[in-house]
């Protein structure tokens, strides 16, 4: 249990979420997932965990990047703004419908995210993202 | 000639100066000698009269003394050998009377004068001679005692105190001393009688003098010692110590010095006259060498150009004989030499013309003729000589003769062959051009903007100068010579003849916006520019504005003057409308593609996220054994693909929005089409218990698609109803407000409200939704702008987040 990776899922598509769900339960006991409706839901638990303390920071973020409320790039740049030392460690993967190389070309602008990963997701993919990690 | 000029001239140049002074020596040394001479003569004859004068005086002055030995030895009989005197009184008077010179008779014994006669001497009664004032008397007195012979002595004042001049005998009486006869003659009487006393009337000058019995000294008693540098004759006087001096009253100065220094200026003037008139001479003899030089150096240039000028000259008499020629007239008609018979000659040709108008014009033989001669010359080549003729005039020593000036103009002519040819060419194809030509005359412009001080400034300084005074242009404007135009140009002016254009082109070129045109052309000319080119404009005979792209260039040659341009215009008015055209076809296209490409974007997006999750729970379920989550599975399965089919009539919707490239309008009453709206949402209404107020008046109408304007309205109230604020009464107020420029329809809740400063950006996008309604498919709002666009109209949005949205369509 030590060795779990704590995992933030940041999407409005209640299905996708279930999907996710059932795929990190196969993938064994590795994640401990939670999830967040939009970029602002996300925004807001990540600092209910900074103030509270109680509540580790997520090591891995699967980010959204079409959501209602706050789209992925507006939650990136109000990521990037809270303490470095709480997010330094954090993973942030982008996961999306999208086939447009303009939303491509932009996860480069962000050194947070290290990939962009186009949907669906499948276990192979959450096996490569817990052996990056 | 010139060398003996040049010697003479050699010893002209040594020195004017050495050769007037030697002139001036020799007639000096000339005019000494002669005066010299002239000195000689006239001393020797003066000479001669004084010596005359001198033997007439002495033979006067003999009388006296003669008488006045006479006398002593008359008186001194009367001295007996007693020493007593006898009849003293009647000698005496009688001696006088024998003796008139003689002025008084003496006796004086022992040296006291006893006796004397006359009586006007009784003064020196019982006076002794030898203690008188006079020492020179009593010298003589004592002289006469020493010597026992006569003396006489003076003159000296006596007794009486008269000027006089006495002779003493001394008288011995048997050995012993007695004492002295004395006679006495007035000085005066002598001077007088010997005429020597009144020196002013006479021509000579007389000195006499007499030897101190004293100190032997010479005392002047008349005149004084004459100057040596006068001619003197001297002598001494017989029985008296006196000598005698008689010279002429001319000085030496006179006779010699006067003219020797006369003769010194007049050979002084001389030598100046005679050295400027060799410096004259001189100089005259230099402007005449240098004028010789000048006129060989001349003579050797003229030979220079004769002989290498490009044209043939030559001169020939009447006869045909031809004296000389150049090297190109030698040239032209194959002569041999420079000097030949060409009575034979083609030369004869012209001679003959000349001849023929020498004829003519026989009072005028000087004037020129001239002509053109066709020579073919040895090689048979065919030459065209151009030549001109003229008489040189006759002199006495010269028969007339003829100068030939000869032109090769083959060339030339083949030139202004080819010249013509090509103007020819250049005027078809200037006349012909499918471009509008204008040849022009700037000269008077460019003089105006010479005076004005614009030539030679900057390009904008001259646009400033016509900016702040457009009234001086349209001036300009006429100044501008229209030389010749093109049938294009008058096409262009949609006029029907080139001459109507002329008539009329005053008017049109001193108006905007040609005037504009020409105050670049202007600036162009001043910053010495000599072609540009430039977008322009001009207005039609009818008025129409048009567009040219106008191209203005001096002709090489002309860049001084301006006075010969061409100026080309295109009409690209049409081309300017065809590329506007294509340019608002080309932004509508790109526009159209990039909402395309969006599109597909979204739709991919949106299909993806659909078909990525039902091919995530396909691979759920194979991979599951568990029925129930088999079950639980499949009921996502079948919403999934309920989205996907909902996602995809919405397409269609907005596939159906773009495909409508020609859809039609027509009048619509507003409120109707917003009253039925309502009815068809009655059930969504009452459900939510929601008010709407319809507040649009019966007779607003807009020029509309009938169906574009109900599926805004539908969509629009719906939305209002979907995100009603929960908890309050939904209320949906719908305006309308028109005026002269436009037509607003407004769609008010008191909903939900959006916050646009998120999401006001990707309000109208296609599948956007901000809220977790699941009615929401993000296609309503952007079907609705594209539609309001699609007719030309706009569509604003104004929203609080939990206070209200209105939406506003602009009709056009």
């Amino acid at each position: 249990m030590m060795n779990q990776k704590n995992i933030l899922v940041v999407d409005d598509d209640p299905v996708f979420k279930l999907i996710a769900r059932k795929l990190f339960e196969r993938s064994g006991d590795m994640f401990n997932v939670a999830f967040a409706e939009n970029g602002l839901d996300a925004l807001q638990q990540l600092k209910k965990r900074i103030e509270s303390n109680d509540t580790p920071m997520p090591d891995i973020i699967l980010l959204d990047i079409e959501m209602p409320i706050m789209n992925g790039w507006a939650f990136m740049d109000e990521f990037i703004k809270l303490p470095e030392e709480q997010t330094k460690g954090i993973d942030v993967y982008t996961v999306s419908s999208s086939i447009a190389q303009e939303d491509k070309n932009k996860t480069a602008s962000y050194s947070q995210i290290k990939a962009y990963i186009t949907k669906p997701l499948t276990l192979d993919i959450i096996k490569q993202i817990a052996e990056a990690s | 000639m010139r060398d003996r000029i040049s010697d003479n001239q050699n010893i002209l140049s040594k020195s004017p100066l050495l050769i007037s002074i030697l002139a001036a020596v020799v007639v000096f040394v000339t005019s000494i000698l002669i005066i010299e001479q002239r000195r000689s003569i006239i001393t020797t004859h003066a000479r001669l009269e004084l010596s005359a004068e001198m033997k007439r005086v002495n033979e006067e002055l003999n009388l006296f003394f003669e008488d006045m030995y006479s006398g002593l030895a008359a008186i001194a009989r009367i001295i007996d050998n007693n020493g007593e005197v006898h009849h003293f009184e009647e000698t005496a008077k009688e001696v006088l009377k024998n003796n008139p010179r003689l002025s008084n008779i003496s006796l004086i014994p022992g040296g006291i004068v006893k006796y004397t006669y006359p009586e006007t001497n009784e003064a020196a009664l019982n006076k002794s001679i030898l203690n008188t004032r006079s020492r020179e008397e009593v010298a003589g007195a004592l002289a006469a005692y020493h010597s026992k012979k006569i003396k006489i002595a003076g003159p000296f004042k006596n007794f009486a105190n008269m000027e006089c001049i006495a002779a003493r005998l001394p008288v011995f009486i048997n050995g012993k001393f007695w004492g002295f006869s004395s006679v006495v003659i007035k000085l005066e009487d002598l001077l007088k009688a010997t005429g020597i006393s009144d020196t002013a009337q006479l021509k000579y000058q007389y000195s006499l003098s007499y030897i101190s019995h004293l100190n032997q000294k010479e005392v002047f008693f008349l005149g004084h010692r004459p100057d040596k540098r006068q001619t003197v004759v001297d002598e001494d006087v017989p029985y008296i110590n006196w000598r005698f001096y008689i010279y002429s009253k001319e000085s030496g100065i006179r006779i010699f010095l006067l003219p020797a220094i006369l003769s010194l200026l007049g050979s002084i003037i001389i030598a100046i006259i005679i050295r400027k008139r060799l410096e004259r001479t001189l100089r005259l003899k230099n402007l005449i060498s240098q004028k010789d030089r000048q006129i060989a150096d001349a003579e050797k240039d003229f030979k220079a150009i004769f002989d290498n000028a490009p044209i043939g000259l030559a001169l020939v008499n009447s006869d045909g004989v031809l004296f000389n020629a150049n090297n190109r007239f030698i040239s032209f008609f194959d002569l041999e030499t420079s000097s030949a018979e060409v009575s034979q000659h083609p030369v004869k040709h012209i001679l003959n013309a000349i001849a023929h108008s020498a004829e003519e014009s026989s009072e005028d033989h000087t004037q020129p003729i001239s002509g053109r001669y066709k020579h073919i010359n040895t090689e048979g080549k065919e030459l065209w000589i151009n030549y001109k003729s003229f008489a040189l005039p006759s002199t006495a020593e010269r028969k007339e003769k003829y100068v030939i000036i000869a032109e090769d103009v083959t060339e030339k002519l083949i030139a202004e062959q080819k010249l013509k040819v090509s103007e020819k060419k250049y005027r078809y194809l200037f006349n012909e051009s499918p471009v509008a030509l204008w040849e022009e005359d700037f000269s008077d412009a460019v003089k105006l903007l010479s005076e004005k001080g614009l030539s030679g400034k900057p390009e904008k300084d001259v646009i400033e100068y016509f900016n702040k005074r457009p009234d001086q242009l349209p001036q300009y404007a006429r100044l501008v010579k229209v030389k010749s135009v093109n049938d294009e140009c008058f096409r262009q002016y949609k006029l029907s003849s080139k001459e109507e254009l002329l008539q009329n082109l005053v008017q049109y070129l001193s108006q905007e916006p040609s005037v504009t045109t020409i105050k670049y052309i202007l600036a162009a000319i001043c910053s010495g520019k000599h072609q540009f080119k430039s977008e322009s404009s001009f207005r039609t005979a009818e008025g129409e504005l048009r567009y040219s792209v106008l191209s203005w260039q001096v002709i090489p040659g002309h860049e001084e003057h301006y006075d010969q341009v061409i100026l080309t215009t295109v009409d690209v008015t049409d081309l300017k409308k065809s590329k506007e055209d294509l340019k608002k076809s080309m932004e509508i296209l790109n526009s159209q593609n990039k909402r395309l490409l969006d599109f597909s974007y979204i739709v991919s997006h949106n299909l993806r996220s659909h078909t990525s999750n039902i091919q995530s729970l396909s691979d759920l379920i194979l991979s599951t054994e568990s029925i129930e989550e088999k079950t639980e599975l499949i009921s996502h399965l079948h919403k999934v693909v309920n989205i996907l089919n909902n996602t995809i009539e919405g397409l269609n919707d907005v596939v159906s929005i773009h495909s409508d490239l020609d859809v039609k309008r027509q009048h619509i009453n507003l409120k109707a089409v917003a009253d039925r709206t309502i009815n068809i949402l009655n059930n969504k209404i009452k459900h939510k218990d929601a008010v709407i107020l319809n507040t649009i008046p019966k007779n607003a109408t807009i020029y509309y698609n009938k169906a574009y304007i109900e599926s805004i309205l539908l969509n629009l109230i719906s939305n209002s109803l979907k995100y009603s604020k929960p908890g309050i009464c939904p209320l949906i107020s719908i305006t309308y407000s028109e005026n002269e420029s436009q037509k607003v329809l407004a769609v008010s809740d008191n909903g939900i409200g959006i916050d646009l400063e998120k999401n006001g950006h990707t309000l109208f996008g296609l599948f956007k939704t901000f809220t977790h309604n699941p009615d929401s498919k993000g296609v309503g709002l952007y079907i609705t702008k594209r539609q309001i666009e699609a007719m030309g109209g706009e569509i604003t949005v104004e929203s609080t987040v939990n206070a209200g949205t209105t939406f506003k369509i602009y009709f056009k």
